[in-house]
């Protein structure tokens, strides 16, 4: 797990989402509510904005 | 088989085609262009060669759009006479071809032998190859972008635009950065000018997915249905994410470090990490890509999932093989002389 110290703030933003995706594959098959889903893709394009400008 | 059809099959091939022809002429453009930005030598050169070398991608996308456009257009009137059922979705991608064709046939017959004066006269050619590579994308990006048509300029017609065009920025871009991994693996000079530029191709493939989510934003209570396929999606666009913040982030920087510091090599287990982390990202969007084509598919979650796993692991496998059968010992000896200090160019 040593490259997860490694990452910058909008990749841990972008690795966070596709792991909230993950689980609502899961949370979206039980309840049908897809709230976490939509969240998960604005966290994604926070993210890409974050990967584009950081420093 | 597992409800998919062989139109279905064309149409995919077709749209694998053009985003490898569009990423490479998009690619293409960008080299020349920063090859000129740099009027010294060595880079100004490398970025020139480099733009050359993906005629060769931009022909072999083309071929495969074109092969599968041939293959639609003599299939199309053999369904009508059927008298196939055709749902809406396909009724629109037919409507699509016949709407696109003109310029599919404007792009095989005028735009394509432009090529042919890279034979007859090298260097006028080359000269103009920004515009050979900014005709090809305007071009391209037309094609790409009508899947499917409506009849009208709808959302559901903006649907179809961001959820087909971002291929070339998604899917064909991976393709172009593997080739020019590939081709840079034995050369420390490629490396160092090759490796600094896969930050800005990162950008340029997430942003690409993020025109996806867009798209679909458009057309959300439409779009989304809570089919097997969908959940197998999600979760393959969960392991992208999971996969490029690895890939973009620490193991880019990895590289470059490694390209400066003189011998190229990443340690044993960052290039294990490399290799794996490189086969998921194509194995996936080609995936994500192709289960995209396929309306009636009568897999379930777990029987996509583990075709997924098993393609990915033999990907795996024969990847890691093939590293280990083709290993470079010329460079390897140039980078070991180089760390002994015997080598310093």
């Amino acid at each position: 797990m040593l490259w997860l110290g490694k990452l910058r703030f909008g990749e841990t933003l972008i690795f966070l989402t596709g792991i909230l995706l993950l689980g609502n594959v899961l949370f979206i098959s039980q309840t049908g509510d897809f709230t976490y889903w939509v969240a998960a893709k604005l966290a994604y394009v926070l993210g890409v904005l974050l990967f584009i400008f950081e420093k | 088989m597992f409800g998919i059809t062989f139109l279905e099959l064309v149409l995919f091939g077709q749209q694998f085609g053009l985003a490898l022809a569009g990423a490479a002429s998009f690619w293409g453009l960008v080299f020349i262009l920063k090859g000129t930005h740099h009027q010294h030598g060595d880079t100004c050169v490398t970025f020139d060669w480099l733009s050359r070398r993906l005629i060769y991608l931009l022909y072999a996308g083309a071929g495969i759009a074109i092969i599968s456009w041939f293959v639609i257009s003599f299939m199309t009137p053999a369904h009508a006479h059927e008298g196939i059922v055709i749902v809406p979705e396909l009724a629109e991608r037919l409507a699509a071809i016949k709407f696109t064709s003109p310029v599919f046939m404007l792009w095989i017959f005028l735009f394509l032998p432009l090529g042919l004066f890279s034979r007859v006269t090298p260097a006028q050619f080359h000269r103009r190859l920004s515009v050979f590579y900014a005709l090809h994308f305007a071009v391209i990006l037309f094609l790409i972008s009508i899947p499917a048509w409506s009849g009208e300029i709808s959302s559901r017609q903006l649907f179809f635009i961001g959820h087909s065009a971002h291929s070339i920025f998604t899917l064909g871009t991976v393709l172009v950065l593997d080739f020019l991994f590939l081709i840079s693996k034995a050369s420390l000079h490629l490396k160092r000018h090759i490796y600094p530029v896969f930050p800005t191709i990162s950008k340029v493939i997430l942003v690409g997915l993020g025109i996806d989510f867009l798209s679909v934003a458009l057309v959300f209570s439409e779009a989304i249905a809570l089919t097997p396929k969908f959940f197998f999606m999600q979760t393959i666009i969960g392991i992208l994410l999971i996969n490029g913040s690895i890939l973009a982030g620490p193991l880019t920087r990895r590289l470059i470090t490694a390209a400066k510091g003189g011998s190229g090599k990443l340690g044993e287990r960052w290039e294990f990490l490399g290799d794996v982390a490189g086969t998921i990202s194509i194995t996936s969007w080609f995936t994500i890509t192709f289960i995209d084509y396929f309306a009636g598919l009568s897999l379930g979650y777990g029987g996509l999932l583990l075709i997924y796993v098993s393609v990915l692991l033999t990907a795996i496998a024969i990847h890691l093989l093939w590293e280990r059968l083709h290993r470079d010992h010329v460079s390897e000896q140039l980078f070991a002389w180089h760390r002994s200090g015997g080598y310093t160019g």
